[in-house]
Parts: C-alpha cells; sequence; structure tokens
C-alpha cells in the first residue's frame, strides 16, 4: 500500500511539470508582450522597457522557466498584469474560497440526492421507480449548468419570487447556484449508483446472507451498499473536474465573486499571468484529488491495492 | 417514425419466415428501433440535421441580420420567438445554433475515433517498446485536465495565431478558422484532447484480440498485418467503440457551449447556443426567454445524443443489459 501511494506520488510529479512547462511555453507562444498590444495605448519605449525589464522579460526563455519553476515552488504565481499591485496569490486566496464552498456544498447535494436515487431505483429494478429515476436521471445529466441556471432563476426567483436572483453571501442566495451545480452530478452518481448496486446483490455473498436469514435491511445497509460505494468513490475524481468548468458558468451567471467567475473576466481581459496561475490552481488541486480517490480506492478495495 | 418502424419490422418477420440468419448488424438496428428513447433521440437528431442542412430556407433570416432599433423586441411583433440585444430573431438563431452543435458533434466523434482506433489498434498489435511508449503518451494525456488544456489551447488560438504571423501552415489554419466562425480551433483542442480513451480501448481489446485462435489461424494460413488488423482484429473493435465515442458526443457539445460562453469558442456573430446563453442571462429579468430557449436547444440535443447512446449501448452489446 505504502509504495503504491508513493508511486503515486511521484507519477504526479512529472505530471505537473509538464503541465507547468506547457502553461509557461503557451503564456510565451503569445506574441507581444503583456504591456503591448492593440488594447493598450502604446508607452514610450523607455517605460515599456523598464516594464519588461520588471518582469525579467527579456532574459532566455529558459531563464524565465527555471525562475518560474523556482517561484512557483515557493508557492509564487507571479504578479497580475491588470490590478496594479496585486499578486496573482492574492487573488486566488480572495476568490478560491468562496469557489471551495459553492463547489463542496453542491457535492454534498449531489451525493445526498444521487446516491439515495440509485439505491432505491437498484432495489426495484425494471419497476416504475426504477425507470421514473433514471429517467430523471438522464435529464440531469443531459442539463448543462448554463441551461439550468437561468431555468432556476426564472422559476424560483422571478415567477415564485421565492429567493434572490444573484450575488453570493447568504444562505438563501447559495441555494439556487448549489443546486444549479449539484444536480448535474447527483444524475452521475444516481446512474453510477445503480449499476454498481445491481452488479453487487447479485454477488454470492449476498444470497449467503439472504440465506442465513439476515434482514433485508441489513443486507442493503451492510453487505450491498458497503460494496456498491467503491465504484462510486472513483467517479469523485472526475465531477471534480466537472465541478471546476461548472463552477465557471455557475458563478457567472450568479455574480458569485469567485475564481471561476474572475477566470473568465481574466480570459476576457488577457490577463494572461492570472489565467495560467489559475489554470495551474486547478489542474495541482485536480491532479490531488484524484490522487486522495486513487489512495481511497485502494484502501477500500483490497483487490487494487494489491496489483 | 412509426411507417419505418413497421415497415423495418415486416422485413424481419419475412427474413425469419424464410428462415435466413440475420446479420449481427441488422439484429442490432432491430434493437435499436425497438428501443423508445433511442427513437426518440434518433428522431430529435434527425430533425435538427434538417434544421441545420436547410437552415437558409427554414429560418425567417439571416443569423447576423439585425435591426438596433428593433432590439429586444417581443415574440410576435415579426419575431416569433423575439429579437436579442442587438436585434437579430432569436429562431433563426437558434436554428442555425443547429449547425455548431452538429458539426461539433459529428466531427468530433469523428476525429476521436479515427485516431482513437488507428493508435491504439497499432500500439496493441505491435506490442513491445513500441506499445510502451505509445501508451505512456496516452498516460500522460489522459493525467491532464482535459478541459484545462482546451482552455489553454484556445487562448493561445484566439490570441496569437493572428493572420500576420509567419507561415503558410498558421495562415491556412486561421483562414479556415475564420471561414468557420471559429469552429476549426475548438475541434482541433477537443480532437486533441478526447481520442485517448479511445486508443485505450481499442489497445486493450487489439491485445487480447491479437491471442484468440481465429487471429492465429489467419496469420497461420498466410494473413498479413495489414489484413489481420482490418479484416479480422478492427470489425470486432467497431461495436463498442462506437458505443464509447457516442457517450463522448454530449460532452464534445457541452464543451463547445462552454467555450463560447466564456468567451473562447466561436466568434460573433456566429450562432452558438452557449454564446447566445451568455449574451442572454444578463437580461434576464426583463427577457428571460432570451437565455431560456437556447438553453433548452441545448439541453434537447444532449438529451438525444444520451439516449441513443443508451439505447445502441443496449442494442450493440446486449450482455451490458442486465
Amino acid at each position: 500500500m505504502i509504495s503504491y501511494i508513493i508511486r503515486r506520488i511521484l507519477w504526479t510529479i512529472p505530471t505537473l511539470l509538464i503541465i507547468a512547462l506547457i502553461t509557461f511555453l503557451l503564456m510565451h507562444a503569445i506574441p507581444g508582450g503583456p504591456f503591448t498590444g492593440p488594447d493598450i495605448s502604446h508607452l514610450p519605449d523607455e517605460v515599456l522597457k523598464n516594464m519588461e525589464d520588471f518582469y525579467h522579460l527579456n532574459d532566455s526563455l529558459f531563464k524565465q522557466f527555471t525562475e518560474y519553476i523556482w517561484n512557483l515552488l515557493q508557492g509564487d504565481l507571479g504578479p497580475s498584469y491588470a490590478e496594479r499591485g496585486k499578486t496573482v496569490n492574492e487573488i486566488i486566496a480572495q476568490h478560491l474560497p468562496i469557489s471551495a464552498t459553492l463547489g463542496v456544498m453542491s457535492l454534498l447535494v449531489a451525493m445526498g440526492i444521487g446516491i439515495p436515487l440509485g439505491i432505491s431505483s437498484a432495489l426495484k429494478q425494471n419497476s416504475f421507480r426504477d425507470y421514473f429515476g433514471m429517467f430523471v436521471a438522464v435529464l440531469g445529466v443531459s442539463i448543462p449548468a448554463m441551461t439550468l441556471g437561468p431555468l432556476l432563476i426564472w422559476v424560483f426567483a422571478l415567477k415564485l419570487n421565492i429567493l434572490p436572483v444573484a450575488r453570493w453571501g447568504t444562505f438563501k442566495q447559495a441555494i439556487l447556484p448549489v443546486f444549479t451545480l449539484g444536480i448535474g452530478n447527483a444524475a452521475i452518481l444516481a446512474r453510477l449508483t445503480r449499476a454498481s448496486m445491481l452488479q453487487v446483490i447479485r454477488e454470492d455473498y449476498i444470497r449467503t446472507a439472504r440465506a442465513k436469514g439476515v434482514v433485508e435491511r441489513r443486507i442493503t445497509v451492510h453487505h450491498s451498499l458497503k460494496n456498491a460505494l467503491i465504484p462510486v468513490v472513483t467517479i469523485l475524481g472526475p465531477l471534480l473536474a466537472g465541478l471546476i468548468t461548472g463552477s465557471m458558468v455557475v458563478e457567472q451567471i450568479f455574480a458569485i465573486p469567485g475564481l471561476g467567475k474572475f477566470f473568465v473576466s481574466s480570459v476576457l481581459g488577457r490577463n494572461y499571468p492570472v489565467i495560467m496561475g489559475t489554470v495551474l490552481i486547478f489542474a495541482v488541486f485536480l491532479i490531488v484529488a484524484n490522487l486522495l480517490v486513487d489512495i481511497v480506492y485502494g484502501w477500500l478495495d483490497p483487490r487494487i491495492r494489491n496489483k | 417514425m412509426n411507417t419505418t418502424k413497421t415497415a423495418s419490422a415486416k422485413i424481419f418477420s419475412k427474413r425469419s419466415k424464410r428462415g435466413e440468419s440475420i446479420s449481427p448488424g441488422v439484429d442490432a438496428l432491430k434493437r435499436l428501433l425497438k428501443n423508445r428513447m433511442a427513437v426518440i433521440g434518433g428522431s430529435i437528431i434527425l430533425i435538427m440535421l434538417i434544421l441545420a442542412i436547410f437552415a437558409p430556407f427554414i429560418a425567417p433570416k439571416h443569423y447576423s441580420e439585425g435591426d438596433l432599433e428593433l432590439n429586444y423586441a417581443t415574440p410576435g411583433e415579426g419575431f416569433i420567438l423575439g429579437a436579442d440585444f442587438m436585434g437579430r430573431d432569436l429562431l433563426s438563431r437558434l436554428i442555425y445554433g443547429t449547425r455548431i452543435s452538429l458539426t461539433i458533434a459529428f466531427l468530433g466523434a469523428l476525429t476521436s475515433f479515427v485516431i482513437g482506433i488507428v493508435y491504439g489498434t497499432i500500439s496493441g498489435y505491435i506490442g513491445g517498446k513500441v506499445d510502451n511508449i505509445m501508451m505512456r503518451v496516452v498516460d500522460i494525456i489522459y493525467a491532464f485536465p482535459t478541459l484545462l488544456l482546451i482552455i489553454l489551447l484556445m487562448v493561445v488560438f484566439k490570441t496569437s495565431l493572428s493572420p500576420v504571423s509567419q507561415g503558410m501552415l498558421i495562415k491556412v489554419m486561421v483562414a479556415v478558422d475564420n471561414y468557420f466562425g471559429g469552429l476549426f480551433f475548438i475541434m482541433i483542442g477537443i480532437g486533441m484532447t478526447s481520442w485517448v480513451g479511445i486508443a485505450r480501448i481499442a489497445r486493450g481489446m487489439t491485445l487480447s484480440l491479437r491471442e484468440t485462435d481465429y487471429v492465429q489461424a489467419a496469420r497461420a494460413v498466410g494473413a498479413k498485418n495489414l489484413r489481420l488488423i482490418f479484416k479480422h482484429i478492427m470489425p470486432n473493435l467497431l461495436g463498442p467503440l462506437i458505443i464509447s465515442v457516442t457517450f463522448q458526443i454530449p460532452r464534445f457539445i457541452a464543451t463547445e457551449a462552454f467555450l463560447s460562453f466564456i468567451g473562447l469558442g466561436v466568434d460573433p456573430p456566429t450562432p452558438s447556443w452557449g454564446m447566445m446563453i451568455s449574451e442572454g442571462y444578463k437580461t434576464m429579468r426583463s427577457y428571460p426567454h432570451l437565455a431560456l430557449y437556447p438553453g433548452i436547444a441545448l439541453a434537447l440535443i444532449m438529451l438525444a445524443f444520451n439516449f441513443l447512446g443508451d439505447g445502441l449501448r443496449d442494442a450493440l452489446d446486449p450482455k451490458l443489459k442486465q
């Protein structure tokens, strides 16, 4: 188990390095410096040179890259070119907690809805309940956040007038964005839980438990559910990836000052260091999450760990 | 749809009366047509395909034709579904929008499928060191957060590859991209990242198929490598790979909509549903339909491909259906 974890952790190092390299190269593939371009008023040559010297933009690419990596290792993502005197670190520290809160809440909602729905469908396979549950799940998988967000706003904020349209801060304001972000994942979890549950309840040990006279309820909770949820854990990694992109849309629609919204405005404002820094943070976050998921998976299922 | 259903049912009953064997393809099609959800999904896609192909004849106006004095016109007054912030007809833009989503769907599937099957089969068939190296490449791409990579690529495509940049290839690419309203680079972004899953499945299956008795027998009677690959191995890969690719399609559509939503997708005035939503949600209070209709269209096409994917899986691989 320990060697498995170490191997996985070691694998993340080259992956992160390559991501950093690609990020860096792409940043420099953009022609012109950050202070030249059609959107920016023309600067005197001396000022331009001073600014480029200040940000070390005239050094060799190799030197710039090693410096970028060195700063990165110390947790420094560099300055933002748009907000004077603000670093990318400060921007991330300010906006990331909001996105993280939104993401965790929506994941809890997704698990709270998806897993029970999947179990209830699997326990009564091919019944009306099953078909209805799975129809709702396909619907949930197919409706992207950018459709659901405006739809929920229209119904609950504009027509029924019971929830606020946008912004962030109070519990009531959190409900619509959290559900917008959570429902798609709830649907994915429901489909997966059902499929995995159906496989498990056909296993011999379930039949054995039933033959021993274990109460049906106990079989569901202790025997089948425990094993059925193992594959569900693996999907949490990819789900997180979906959360990041989803948050970009949801934060934009609901005017939530999270990292996703900030990312979108940086894209529109061509603020390259912020774009690259944010992408890098998202990538690290995803890779660590996937690593954790794999470790938990190996811990839950001894057959994987011993391979 | 009903007529095709009965017509095909007739053919099948005739065949079985004569005692002829039914090919696996026809058998799968029969199962697919029996699946109500798959038929609904297929019909929606067919309708959208017709809208996309004949958009200039069906749409009341051209998608970029706007009248600023008529901006936000309510549904009815000359605009069936109203007009957007630039006075462009919403219905026409929705109809032309099918072109974007379906192009991404089919070209994305094709790219992913072709690269994936060729790469995976070669890797699995040759095996050894080549296989090892080829699969490490796949592992690295796989470890990447796909969407972030696409975002990075799009930032570079959108900003650095301007027509003034040197190089014939880039000039041609930029020209093609401009012609397709920014769709070309989205395709490249999606194409570069989506084939790895397909390649993995193709490689895994090739590895085991290579060792089967019938392939060994074919080799023993003198079949060459290419014949073995194309005649004996690839046909067995088609079913599972078609299923996987179909399941990728809703994701391609969502990716394009997402990129266009955040401003890295198609160039205005190309009518992408994602871009229409991003233009529309800002005026939710007064004109909610501007964001809702393209949203519904987007959900509908994704739903249709999901239904079709589920149906195809059940039809092509009955073992999976419990």
